[in-house]
């Protein structure tokens, strides 16, 4: 239950506050769990994504749908068909409750991309793929 | 050596001047040729006139130059030489617009309102024989990139491109092959002397000009002429290295290209042609795992002009798009772009 009000949260408009709306102002979001199954991160952003200044809202939950907070998190943006990543990293901030912002996504060029996420814990590392696109 | 080269270049285009055998130009044709004489004569002046504005047709329809970052699609032969012909030097001007995208589930996405991409890119081209049936062929390409994007200011940048090495072979020559296509075989190399859009510090990555990885390929290309007309089919297969980034290894997959490109003499020492390239490439690795929907799939259509303003002197020009076939296409740039060229020719 936790975990599908999460997701509507995530697939909700957010607070103008929190999000920069696109003329459409259409909120794009789905659910990705990592590739070892311990986490699932609910996501959020604007669609299409700008090609820079974006930024992707992440939440976390581990396996018993409790938020995970204490996560070290890293987003590289990488372009698969292509071969090639971007220059600049987003920085990702923690808010409390599993709720981790990263920004600004630079994503140059126009295209399928994606936000390769590393959730850090201890010696624990977890990875999972958003793949979003750039017009 | 190089002033050798290029005395016994100077001497043996002033031989042909003379003797007529060598001469592209009408004027200096040789006069009163048995018919025997002609096909030796007249075809090849036509044929090197006509491999010309191949040189143009394919090598700017075969390139993926859309994107500097990426790599596969190289032009088979940047510049190509006829067979009378012994050394020729050139400089392209090449520009592009984005128009969009098709993305990775064959989806077509107009680029985003308020957002711009301008390519610009000259390049200094060079080809000498080496031998009777061998020619290497070098590309110095600079190039040029402005992008803007709502709320994000104009930016531009440039820099030296990925420098392009070719051989080719020819085993067997268009006169000899008759009734047969004649066959050359291609080797080249793309070096990684550009920036890689993992290294890009301008703005909205607009220095990038290059893959970053080093690139090999080889083609097989068939040629055959039925006067005026001239059919060129080309397959190449491009490999690109690994390369790293950080904690991240990744290299992609091995790029195909087919071209079919037509040649037609005209009117007023003019030559039309037009050529449909194919490009497919297979999925890309990270960290040794393979990235799904990763493959590319891309149509680019070329239509050019070649115009023989002189014995020795090729203007060329023409336009060239991707052409957005969604269903058939998988994470493909969509470009509109034009080309104008000049080739000096030693005969
Ligand atoms: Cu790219």
């Amino acid at each position: 239950m936790r975990r599908l009000l999460l997701f509507l949260l995530a697939l909700a408009p957010l607070p103008a506050c929190q999000t920069s709306p696109t003329e459409s102002g259409v909120v794009a979001g789905k659910t990705v769990t990592t590739d070892d199954g311990l986490y699932q991160i609910a996501w959020s952003a604007v669609d299409p994504l700008p090609r820079s200044g974006g930024k992707i809202d992440l939440w976390v939950t581990d396996k018993s749908g409790q938020t995970s907070d204490g996560l070290t998190v890293e987003v590289v943006p990488w372009m698969p068909a292509m071969g090639h990543g971007a220059s600049v990293y987003p920085t990702v901030s923690a808010l409390g409750q599993g709720h981790y912002v990263a920004q600004p996504l630079e994503l140059p060029m126009a295209g399928s991309w994606q936000l390769r996420i590393k959730l850090t814990k201890g010696p624990q590392e977890s990875h999972a793929a958003i793949d979003v696109d750039v017009p | 050596m190089r002033r050798l080269t290029w005395t016994c270049l100077r001497r043996r285009a002033a031989k042909a001047r003379r003797g007529g055998r060598f001469s592209l130009g009408r004027q200096e044709r040789p006069r009163g040729d048995t018919p025997g004489d002609t096909r030796l004569g007249l075809d090849r002046v036509v044929l090197a006139r006509a491999l010309g504005v191949l040189l143009c047709a394919v090598g700017w329809s075969g390139s993926a130059w859309a994107q500097a970052c990426c790599s596969g699609g190289q032009a088979v032969t940047p510049i190509r030489l006829g067979d009378l012909e012994r050394a020729a030097a050139g400089f392209v001007l090449r520009t592009s617009g984005g128009l969009g995208s098709i993305d990775a589930g064959g989806v077509w996405r107009a680029t985003a309102a308020g957002t711009h991409d301008i390519n610009l890119e000259q390049d200094l081209l060079a080809a000498v024989r080496v031998h009777k049936r061998v020619q290497m062929a070098l590309t110095l390409p600079w190039l040029e990139t402005a992008r803007n994007a709502p709320g994000v200011p104009w930016a531009s940048g440039q820099g030296l491109g990925d420098i392009d090495l070719a051989a080719r072979a020819d085993v067997t020559r268009l006169d000899d092959a008759r009734p047969w296509p004649a066959l050359a075989v291609v080797a080249g190399v793309t070096m990684p002397t550009g920036r890689a859009a993992d290294a890009a510090k301008a703005p909205l990555a607009t220095d990038v000009t290059g893959t970053g990885t080093w690139q090999a390929r080889a083609a097989i290309v068939l040629e055959r002429q039925w006067q005026p007309w001239l059919l060129q089919m080309a397959g190449v297969l491009t490999w690109a290295a690994p390369h790293t980034v950080g904690d991240l290894h990744a290299q992609q997959g091995v790029s195909g290209t087919v071209t079919a490109a037509v040649v037609r003499e005209l009117p007023l020492d003019l030559f039309g042609s037009v050529a449909l390239t194919w490009l497919g490439a297979g999925a890309s690795t990270l960290n040794g795992q393979k990235l799904a929907n990763s493959g590319r799939s891309q149509w680019t259509a070329a239509a050019s002009v070649l115009w023989q303003a002189s014995a020795r002197w090729r203007v060329h020009g023409g336009v060239t798009s991707q052409v957005p076939l969604p269903d058939l296409s998988q994470n493909a740039t969509v470009t509109l772009g034009g080309v104008l060229g000049a080739v000096y020719v030693w005969p």
